[in-house]
């Protein structure tokens, strides 16, 4: 009877561990294309370039915070190309024109709803 | 390399926790189920330890599970006879009354080498000498004998039973210390162990190995003189 309730116990855990690393997952997915949107309208309304990088290292700082949770759950090949995507939008934002900043984004969206995907039972 | 160090040591401990949670039977006879959950957790627990880059609840988790599965399944197993048989099958009697059920053996996969194998593991080497043979839920084979190829037993003889006599002798010193739950279980005062080994002119941190039934039989095995311990 004892080795049942280890065995429940150690389940309720694996579940807990389980829902909180889906709720970070989905709340990352989520504030991430967020910030997204919001740097992309800003490079499409033509704001200016100090506007547009102050968000790019917004954005830089909050995934670099979000990643760390990340990576103690699970290790994705996603996950290391949206950091090095991510490490770029400052200095792609400080030049000529965003049409590189944008594609950047786009990839960074896409590897984004991919581990979201992988990890939240979608994919 | 600490981290590879680190994650050595938990996984180990995590194993040692999860197989001590399935229990004793895990570490000796494997069930199909228990076989599958051995193969699992060992192919798991080298992922993280191997790739530094794979986070340690990674390995943790799924190991966990297994464990857990295994201890509901054996429990479910345990409550129900017809889950068991799912689980585990049912025992298969491949030679009745001496004759060897051929479409067993062949549904069982087992062959003739296979039978004769396990026989002579079992200590027959005759099979006109089997009245019974069963295929466990394990994959061994159990053999019960005709009557006139059974060894001879106490009962079969009318020998007289004496209870004390079926306890087995003990280790009551082992590499010069006193094993303390040995001298209530023969009925034996420490007083008797000094007399024991004044007599035997042996001091106690001298002796290898000493056993003893409850008759007072006992057995004395001296540590060799150059300090080596003996076989």
């Amino acid at each position: 009877m004892n080795r049942m309730v280890t065995a429940f116990v150690i389940i309720a855990m694996i579940l807990s561990v389980c829902s909180y690393s889906y709720h970070l997952f989905s709340e990352t997915r989520e504030e991430m294309l967020g910030l997204l949107d919001e740097i992309e309208a800003s490079a499409l309304d033509g704001e200016e370039t100090k506007t547009v990088m102050a968000l790019c290292e917004d954005y830089s700082a909050r995934w670099r915070e979000k990643e760390k949770k990340l990576l103690r759950f699970i290790r994705h090949p996603q996950l290391d190309e949206i950091g090095s995507l991510t490490a770029e939008l400052y200095y792609l934002a400080s030049g000529d024109g965003y049409s590189h900043l944008l594609a950047a984004i786009d990839r960074i969206r896409v590897n984004l709803k991919k581990v979201g995907d992988a990890e939240m039972f979608s994919g | 390399m600490f981290t590879v160090f680190f994650k050595t040591i938990i996984l180990y401990a995590l194993i040692i926790f999860g197989l001590r949670l399935m229990g004793k039977r895990q570490l000796g006879e494997l069930q199909p189920s228990e076989f599958v959950i051995t193969i699992l957790i060992s192919n798991i627990a080298t992922l993280p330890i191997e790739d530094i880059d794979i986070p340690l609840l990674t390995g943790i988790l799924p190991i966990l599970t297994l464990v857990c599965c295994e201890v509901l399944i054996s429990s479910l197993s345990l409550r129900s006879k017809r889950a068991r048989k799912i689980l585990s099958g049912s025992p298969k009697i491949i030679i009745r009354d001496g004759v060897i059920d051929q479409k067993e053996l062949k549904s069982l996969r087992f062959s003739i080498d296979d039978l004769m194998e396990q026989l002579r593991q079992s200590n027959t080497f005759d099979i006109a000498d089997v009245a019974f043979a069963i295929v466990e839920t394990n994959g061994k084979l159990s053999v019960y004998p005709k009557f006139e190829a059974r060894p001879v037993t106490a009962q079969m003889l009318s020998l007289p039973a004496d209870g004390a006599e079926t306890a087995p002798p003990v280790v009551m010193v082992s590499d010069g210390r006193l094993i303390e739950e040995a001298l209530p279980y023969c009925n034996l005062r420490p007083e008797w162990l000094e007399k024991t080994l004044r007599e035997q002119q042996v001091e106690l941190p001298d002796i290898f190995l000493m056993t003893c039934n409850r008759q007072a039989n006992y057995h004395i095995i001296k540590k060799d003189k150059k300090g080596r311990k003996a076989g």
